[in-house]
């Protein structure tokens, strides 16, 4: 356990918020909570969100791209067909990256698996974050074979940074213990 | 590797974010461009006046709005957006005669700049003496005054446009590292 614990508490040494934004600190508990998981308790992140996110993201990008090409090189009257079908295309493409993002994806910052003795143990982690709040709220929840647990965790972020901003991943580390201990 | 120098510290999974976040941002914009283009049917719906030649109804600088539908017959009188085959340069004028080819049928269209004392004639190729509705982009159909007057400001001294880049691209670089999520 002491290995580990240490192997996250390396993997998180850089990490430094800017105080007062946001967006920053969402992003270093995304980073952190990611860690933690992999690190300490041994999940492998499941990256599907992020999977189909590009998927969707580079095709739309590589059908502008060529749309734009094709239109530059050709008159605009033997361009009319293509440009209908991939304007079509790229704005549908992301619309559904953004539905997928807000009714799929939600407010979850990982995903993990990991095999325990016999069973398939995975974890979905969720952050929400008021605006201009200093209050997280940390949504765990756990699926053991057919069990599901959710346990949730409402604290401000400050009692995880320095003030300097550097990340305290021992005080981190603990809350989420405890959270994860606690019987419900 | 040349990624790992300009996104320091970051998985490659995180760079292929940053990097579509921008990749999202052009291609957006190009299919918006592309878009009005078809839903107007013109191959460039919006232009600016770069000459007086239209004074007093449009003076450099401004925004003018082009559509080119093809069951709209063209009438004399009907300002026009058009390019002389070979030149590159939108020209902005009305339509003052339109004749029709008993041969062929095309319409044969001569314009004429408002505030210019002769016809377009003398814009037009050698030995050409009349411009088709091929050559025309469209019709305007609306206009925003001084608008337009950044992009003629940005194409006289090109310093500034590479300087306004620039700046674009740094200010990019620094919200994509805020706006992460």
């Amino acid at each position: 356990m002491e290995e580990k614990k240490n192997a996250f508490f390396e993997s998180v040494k850089d990490l430094k918020i800017k105080k007062y934004s946001n967006v920053d600190v969402q992003y270093a508990v995304e980073n952190a909570i990611g860690k933690l998981f992999t690190k300490y308790y041994g999940y492998t992140e499941d990256h599907k969100h992020s999977n189909i996110y590009l998927a969707l993201g580079y095709t739309a990008s590589l059908i502008a791209g060529a749309a734009s090409l094709y239109s530059y090189l050709n008159p605009f009257e033997k361009c009319k067909g293509i440009l209908v079908v991939s304007v079509s295309l790229y704005f549908i493409l992301c619309g559904i990256m953004t539905i997928y993002n807000k009714y799929v994806k939600k407010n979850e910052i990982f995903n993990g698996n990991k095999k325990d003795e016999k069973d398939i143990k995975s974890v979905t982690v969720s952050s929400k974050n008021e605006k201009y709040s200093d209050i997280v709220e940390i949504t765990i929840e756990l699926k053991e074979g057919t069990k599901l647990t959710k346990k949730s965790l409402k604290k401000s972020y400050g009692s995880w940074f320095d003030e300097e901003g550097n990340f305290v991943p021992s005080a981190f580390l603990k809350d989420i213990e405890n959270i994860l201990e606690k019987k419900q | 590797m040349i990624i790992e120098q300009l996104f320091p510290g970051k998985t490659y999974r995180e760079v292929a974010h940053q990097i579509l976040s921008i990749l999202l941002v052009a291609a957006s914009a190009m299919m918006m461009w592309k878009g009005l283009s078809v839903v107007f049917n013109s191959e460039s719906p919006i232009v600016v006046v770069l000459s007086e030649s239209m004074e007093p109804a449009f003076s450099r600088g401004d925004l003018l709005f082009l559509t080119y539908f093809k069951n709209e017959p063209m009438v004399v009188g009907d300002i026009v957006v058009y390019k002389i085959e070979g030149k590159d340069i939108p020209i902005v004028h009305r339509v003052l005669e339109i004749h029709k080819d008993n041969n062929t049928g095309e319409e044969l269209i001569l314009t004429k700049g408002d505030n210019n004392d002769a016809n377009d004639r003398g814009l037009y190729n050698k030995n050409q003496f009349w411009i088709k509705k091929s050559d025309i982009i469209g019709k305007v159909k609306g206009y925003l005054p001084y608008i337009g007057y950044f992009t003629i400001v940005m194409s006289d001294y090109p310093k500034l446009k590479y300087a306004m880049l620039a700046i674009l691209a740094i200010m990019m670089f620094n919200e994509k590292e805020d706006q992460n999520k």
